[in-house]
């Protein structure tokens, strides 16, 4: 990878958007800010993303003529949907978080709509190649089931877990798409990996930087929406089946089974490991299964060269 | 006064030379509006290959192998070819698959979008015995560009039955006007790329 790849499309956006978190946590008037609370993980994430983005493609335009540059636009959506979740977590009685996230999802469902009202193209453009309208609708409602879940789990487990999980979710991704042939998109998962790992080591040593519904509705974004635009566009090896993806996307949902009476008895540090691992274990599996593709092409010893040597011994 | 014999010569002569006017345009007509004929391309001996520089060092080659389409010329091979080809972005072929890979992302060719490449001749001027230079539009990432192209007869052999007929077309374009802007900045990957493209197609009567 080229030097300057490395330093303007992950190190420098990943730095920036760590400072911005540490700046939050060392400026006592940020710290008391609410809104400021429960959105700079995802503002920071946004952050991240859109300079990654910037640094080799410039600003995203819209409406966008290819889809790929949806991904340039996800960058300030997480922000502004980090700063409206924070706005909205003074409503946390239900069914107040499952209408923002039903918001949020059918917002997305509905991206290529506003594309086609901006004036893009005659006719609506699906948000990745081969998606039909029943995809779309998918897609906003996975969104929103992820956010309305996540954003339920932050309530009761607001420490490091959960930026911990998504970073090790991130890198194991960030390899898959290398797999699939898409380099930005490795970058733009390495950089949102290193934000997470920072904000969960942040959070782990000081207590001190909150995941909240904005952020979280931020992480759920990149969850569902990275993996997708992957799947969509790139040609992987026939060897990485789509269901790695799921298995990426769905490991944090393993946080859920580990709230209950058992855990609650742990202390709080085994507890911690605990769940890491439980969501380790999948994105392990995945991992084990990506590495061989980076290193070359798995041989089954029957190339074409093969036969024809033996056919000539 | 002019006899009736010396305006018999006249008109016989004026007549004459009209005949020899009308015989010696002919041919020039035929050459201008020869009969043309169109050639289907053979996907199996026509093939683009694409050179790149590559982090500021080597000179890389690739090639694109699934080319179909057509060209219009004359029977004898002398009048401008007029072309139509398309080039399937999937049949890529570096020699390395996880490079094919990368190039068939959206990074390069993004082939889930934009499944082909494009030409189509506009219009073409002589430039030496059996060479053209040909004007027409490329449409690449969805992007359409004039280009000028230099092509070269490279044969035409066959019977009033099956004709084969090839061409060896060459050009420069940088890819950042067609969008595909990964690397350029950065210096990993240049910026022009020279595209050398055989071309051989088939008549049938």
């Amino acid at each position: 990878m080229e030097l300057s790849l490395f330093l303007f499309s992950f190190l420098i956006p990943a730095l920036i958007a760590t400072a911005i978190l540490v700046a939050w946590w060392l400026v006592p008037a940020l710290r008391k800010q609410v809104w400021l609370r429960g959105s700079i993980f995802g503002i920071a994430l946004g952050v991240g993303l859109l300079l990654s983005y910037r640094a080799e493609n410039g600003f995203p335009v819209f409406p966008p003529h290819r889809s790929d540059i949806w991904l340039g636009w996800l960058g300030p959506g997480m922000i502004l949907v980090a700063l409206l979740g924070a706005l909205s977590e003074r409503w946390n009685t239900f069914p107040w978080l499952e209408v923002c996230g039903l918001l949020l999802g059918t917002a997305v469902a509905f991206m290529p709509i506003s594309a086609w009202l901006a004036g893009s193209a005659d006719e609506v453009k699906s948000l990745f190649p081969g998606m039909e309208g029943a995809d779309h609708v998918m897609l906003g409602v996975v969104i929103a089931f992820a956010a309305v879940l996540f954003g339920r789990l932050q309530e009761v487990r607001p420490g490091a877990i959960i930026p911990c999980a998504f970073a090790m979710v991130f890198t194991v991704s960030a390899l898959t798409a290398l797999a699939s042939g898409w380099i930005s998109l490795t970058l733009f998962f390495g950089v949102i990996a290193a934000i997470s790992g920072a904000a969960g080591l942040v959070n782990r040593l000081a207590g001190s930087v909150p995941v909240g519904r904005g952020s979280v509705f931020a992480l759920c974004l990149a969850l569902v929406i990275l993996p997708v635009a992957c799947w969509c566009k790139t040609t992987p090896p026939e060897a990485l089946y789509w269901w790695y993806w799921l298995v990426l996307a769905g490991a944090p949902l393993l946080l859920f089974p580990c709230e209950n009476r058992w855990f609650e008895k742990m202390p709080r540090t085994l507890a911690f490991w605990v769940r890491f691992v439980i969501v380790a274990l999948p994105t392990i599996y995945v991992l084990l299964m990506v590495v061989p593709m980076l290193a070359g092409e798995p041989s089954d010893g029957t190339d074409d060269l093969d036969a024809m040597m033996k056919l000539y011994e | 006064m002019i006899s009736m014999t010396r305006l018999a010569v006249l008109a016989t002569t004026a007549f004459g030379t009209l005949l020899l006017v009308a015989a010696a345009t002919k041919p020039l007509a035929t050459a201008q509006d020869a009969e043309t004929i169109e050639f289907n391309l053979d996907p199996v001996h026509c093939m683009v290959n694409f050179r790149i520089h590559h982090a500021g060092a080597g000179m890389f080659w690739g090639r694109f192998n699934d080319v179909t389409g057509t060209f219009v010329t004359s029977e004898d091979g002398s009048a401008a070819p007029s072309m139509n080809v398309s080039v399937a972005v999937d049949s890529v072929d570096t020699g390395t698959e996880k490079l094919d890979r990368t190039l068939l992302g959206p990074n390069f060719f993004d082939s889930k979008e934009f499944e082909t490449i494009t030409f189509k001749s506009t219009k073409a001027e002589a430039d030496g015995e059996g060479r053209w230079k040909i004007t027409g539009s490329m449409t690449l990432l969805g992007v359409t560009k004039e280009v000028d192209a230099t092509v070269e007869m490279t044969g035409l052999k066959g019977n009033p039955v099956i004709k084969k007929a090839g061409y060896e077309a060459t050009l420069t374009i940088k890819r950042s006007d067609f969008g595909m802007e990964w690397g350029v900045k950065n210096g990993a990957l240049g910026d022009e790329v020279r595209l050398i493209i055989g071309l051989e197609g088939d008549w049938t009567a």
